[in-house]
């Protein structure tokens, strides 16, 4: 057993140049290491990622063409993972849907992000009346019903992979901004902004430089939770038919042909495969979260 | 002593209000960290400034460097006063007066490499045209303070506590000021490494002319570094004087009692020592003592001392102390 | 004097992410009954870890602990958790730099120490409350009636301090282990604190071991010190003939390099130069060696043990009869 070093006694450098300096993302790497299923979550989404990205060399059938002669047929050498009920093959809309699905959680977490930070380092550096503000409109957004909402907005601009991005994303933001602000709030008092100020440097700097990098940490086991959250989010928009369309496959709407209960009861080829690989894929980029999370804990690195 | 006066400080006041209420935030109080003091440092001189923790100290130096803006009073530096300054104008004189820490670990941006910490401020204020003379130019201040200059590249948490402390010296030095505030610079080091630094300091104050305002709580410390002494209370100078006058003649009971507290390594001279022993703790800065700030814990404090605030006056030529039972001595 | 606490060979090493940290090196003490021994060195010395550990405060694992503490008749190393819990505040009690951690923060300071009177020496709930507001007298707290109705974050750092002092005097322990008490304190206050343990040292009849960077605090305060540096007693004398003659090299430095009032103020501070050693990774021979300007061939090869120099004076250096002026 192990445990963060108690003493406070660097690795005092000696006076020769010849100490192998070892990285801050190093040191945090070797702790990631040692979380198991952290390590489990980050093969996982790798295979997937590699799957998704070589979709077109990895199937034999293009996803979307309809076989009308070998419609709800189960697994066989010829379909992998069988076919739906009209006829696409099941293993080809499994990775392409990966590529809809794995997509938009990235992009939906990414507006999300910059919405968040961009609110949380307003917020937290300039304080006062405009920290009030934004904060209640936080707090506002945080507590609208978010399914209910996007099933709205998708209402209105119509479904589509772009619009699904952007509703799961411009409603995902609130809690970036809080984590964001807290932590500009603790980092703004720091005596190493402090001394930046001391020195003249501007106050953009100050937040570039020195104040956002320092919040990188939190940010990356936030977004990663978020990005698990919007993929559920996609799939369960799609399976109500409000994301993503057919005939382009998701993760999501694949399952919607579990909606018919014969379906679901005698054809389970049909929506075991995108059902696995929701989980699958949720539960490992938690387990990497996780991992993260141990990792970069600023008290065990600085 | 010249009379060349670099900074003058003039009824500086600090108060940090005290709030309450989760929406309307309403002002129920002021803390009194600074509370009207005046003082001159003179070119090339050290000035301490001592006391207990929460007596004001820290919020002094920090509000001469308009870090914290004074909520009244005027802080001139070479006749052109801080207070008034604002954005560029304010950021260009920062070039001139500069800020050493306690904290060598939590001054230090644990993300950004030695040559950019001390390199930083260059590049902004356009010492340097250019990355390769910026490096130059850092590797230059490791060696004067005492680095491998090829530690350029090195994040601080691999650098023990007094070599963090050298990484902070060098970027005070940057940008060649006249006028550095060493805020507890060695209280957050270890014994043997304490008067390494101090050395430093006293050498750079030689080498580059700098004049300091020297913060700390160890007076035999403070002794050893600073020309003249001023020591604080509750927000409140209550003596300054030069260091020989003030540590052989205290005249205020408050420094006296402060330097009989002082335990000194020799356990012959500690077994002799006469100890005057205040009673009771400091009192609030949000709620201070009517008359004297020191009543409640002066031995000798008289039914005046609890009603009148005493006048910081000149008891002596260059010797100042607030206090009523001082008559003038000559 | 009779010995209280023996200990032989004490060995800790703490198994970290980075390493195996070497922080105490095989170390033997003794504290006599009634003695105060001050124990002095820099961070990350071992001071402190060579008298938590025998307590069982470094949890183990992570840290390996060999060697023997004699303490009574017992040894601490060998009892089970549930004995040293008996012993330690009953027999032996500690106060710490920061009170704040060992005070529960919801309960009054009354009745946290009427708790442990009552626990400790089985008198009732009343009698036991009677007792905590005599010692919270004692310990110098104005109006300790009242004072003992509070919460600890209703006292000022000094304040709380003398309730730690309370508490732990209020079971009559045989020894008080005090881990830098008064670090955290201004120096008005420190010097209270300090002349209290004595105080008390006197009129309780118990040995105190005062873990202490500040020197000038020792010698204010103890009898004996111990100096310790990289895991290692350096050297181990009466306090009289520490601060008139050191034998190692070491405290002759930390002595020089510190300003006393009482002196003339120089220009230059003699200072040791360089850096406490890796614990991570001793040197082979005296770890001091590279710091040291009395250094010969031998020092960077053999570690040198503790060897009488003097009327009860050790010292851990092979050049010591060098250091007699």
């Amino acid at each position: 057993m192990t445990t963060a070093n108690p003493f406070p006694q660097p690795q005092t450098i000696s006076g020769e140049d010849d100490f192998i300096s070892e990285s801050l993302l190093k040191k945090a790497w070797n702790r990631f290491r040692r979380h198991k299923l952290a390590m489990f979550g980050l093969l996982m989404m790798t295979i997937f990622v590699c799957l998704a990205l070589f979709a077109p060399l990895l199937s034999r059938y293009p996803p979307n063409d309809i076989d009308l002669r070998a419609r709800s047929e189960p697994p066989s050498a010829e379909h992998w993972f069988g076919t739906d009920r009209t006829g696409r093959d099941i293993w080809a809309r499994t990775l392409y849907g990966g590529r809809v699905s794995l997509s938009v959680g990235l992009v939906a977490v990414s507006v999300s992000a910059i919405i968040g930070i961009v609110v949380g380092c307003v917020s937290g550096y300039a304080g006062g009346w405009i920290d009030m503000i934004l904060m209640r409109i936080t707090d506002t957004v945080q507590t609208f019903p978010s399914l209910v909402i996007i099933i709205v907005l998708v209402a209105i601009v119509g479904p589509s992979v772009y619009n699904t991005m952007f509703a799961i994303g411009i409603l995902g933001w609130p809690g970036m901004a809080r984590i964001v602000r807290s932590e500009v709030l603790s980092l703004r008092e720091q005596p190493f902004v402090l001394a930046a100020r001391c020195l003249g440097i501007p106050t953009s700097a100050i937040i570039f430089r020195h104040i956002l990098p320092n919040t990188i940490s939190s940010l990356a086991v936030a977004v990663t939770f978020a990005v698990a959250s919007a993929i559920l989010q996609e799939a369960a928009l799609s399976f109500l038919g409000l994301g993503v369309q057919l005939p382009t496959a998701s993760w999501g709407n694949m399952l919607q042909d579990a909606q018919t209960l014969s379906v679901l009861e005698t054809m389970p080829w049909m929506w075991v495969a995108p059902g696995i690989m929701i989980g699958v894929t949720v539960l490992s980029i938690n387990f990497i979260g996780d991992g993260l999370r141990d990792a970069l804990d600023p008290r065990a690195i600085v | 002593m010249t009379t060349d006066i670099i900074l003058r400080v003039k009824n500086l006041k600090k108060y940090f209000p005290i709030t309450s209420g989760l929406i309307l935030n309403r002002k129920v109080g002021d803390v009194k960290a600074v509370d009207d003091i005046t003082f001159d440092i003179h070119r090339g001189e050290t000035l301490g400034l001592v006391g207990e923790s929460g007596c004001g100290k820290s919020t002094t130096g920090l509000t001469v460097l308009q870090l914290y803006r004074p909520t009244m009073g005027q802080v001139e530096f070479e006749g052109q006063d801080l207070t008034e300054l604002k954005g560029p104008a304010l950021r260009q004189m920062r070039r001139r007066m500069q800020l050493i820490f306690q904290d060598p670990s939590a001054s230090l941006n644990p993300r950004m490499t030695v040559g950019n910490i001390v390199g930083e401020a260059m590049s902004t204020h356009k010492i340097v045209s250019n990355r390769a003379q910026r490096d130059a130019r850092v590797k230059e201040l490791l060696d004067v303070v005492g680095l491998n200059p090829n530690f350029i590249n090195r994040y601080p948490h691999e650098f023990s506590g007094g070599q963090r402390q050298r990484i902070g010296i060098a970027r005070a030095l940057a940008l060649e000021p006249d006028f550095i505030v060493c805020d507890e610079p060695i209280s957050a080091l270890d014994v043997s490494i304490q008067a390494q630094v101090i050395n430093l300091l006293h050498n750079l104050r030689e080498q580059f002319g700098l004049t300091y305002l020297f913060i700390a709580h160890d007076l035999s410390m403070v002794r050893h570094f600073s020309d003249r002494v001023a020591v604080m209370y509750l927000g409140k100078i209550v003596e300054l004087t030069d260091r020989d006058t003030l540590y052989k003649n205290p005249q205020h009971p408050y420094t006296q009692a402060l330097l009989s507290a002082v335990p000194i390594p020799d356990p012959k001279v500690e077994a002799k020592r006469q100890r005057i022993t205040l009673k009771g703790d400091l009192p609030s800065p949000s709620n201070p003592p009517a008359g004297c700030n020191f009543s409640t814990r002066c031995p000798l404090a008289t039914a005046e001392c609890f009603q009148v605030e005493p006048e910081y006056r000149e008891i002596a030529p260059n010797h100042w102390a607030a206090c009523h039972l001082i008559d003038e001595v000559d | 004097m009779s010995s209280l606490l023996n200990v032989n060979d004490l060995i800790v090493k703490i198994y970290t992410e980075d390493g195996v940290v070497e922080a105490v090196n095989g170390i033997s003490y003794e504290v006599a009954e009634n003695e105060i021994l001050a124990i002095v060195g820099e961070s990350g010395c071992g001071k402190s870890v060579s008298v938590l550990s025998l307590l069982g405060l470094i949890p183990s694992p992570p840290a390996q602990i060999s060697g023997s503490a004699l303490f009574n008749g017992r040894d601490l190393l060998q009892l089970k958790e549930a004995k040293l819990k008996e012993i330690r505040g009953r027999e032996i009690a500690m106060i710490f730099q920061d009170p704040m951690t060992s005070l529960h923060p919801l309960l009054t300071i009354g009745d946290q120490i009427g708790e442990a009177i009552e626990r400790h020496l089985g008198v009732t709930k009343r009698a036991a409350r009677d007792q905590a507001i005599e010692y919270l007298q004692r310990v110098g707290i104005p109006s300790a009636a009242e004072r003992a109705e509070q919460y600890p974050h209703q006292l000022s750092g000094g304040m709380r301090q003398r309730v730690m002092i309370a508490m732990a005097l209020s079971c009559r322990p045989r020894l008080l282990i005090a881990d830098e008490p008064t670090t955290a304190l201004d120096v008005t206050i420190q010097a209270q604190i300090v002349d209290l343990v004595k105080e008390l040292q006197a009129e309780f009849g118990m040995a105190v071991i005062w873990i202490t960077h500040d020197l000038g605090v020792v010698a204010r305060l103890a009898e004996r010190v111990m100096v310790m540096y990289a895991g290692n007693i350096v050297e181990n004398a009466l306090v009289e003939g520490l601060y008139e003659q050191p034998r190692h090299p070491y405290t002759l430095g930390l002595l020089a390099s510190l300003p006393r009032l009482d002196a003339v103020p120089g220009s230059e501070l003699p200072s040791i130069q360089g850096q406490p050693p890796n614990l991570l990774s001793l040197p082979a021979g005296c770890a001091f060696a590279d710091r040291c300007s009395y250094r010969v061939e031998r020092c960077k090869r053999d570690r040198p043990g503790l060897e009488g120099v003097g009327q009860g004076h050790f010292s851990a250096c092979w050049e010591s009869q060098l250091l007699v002026n």
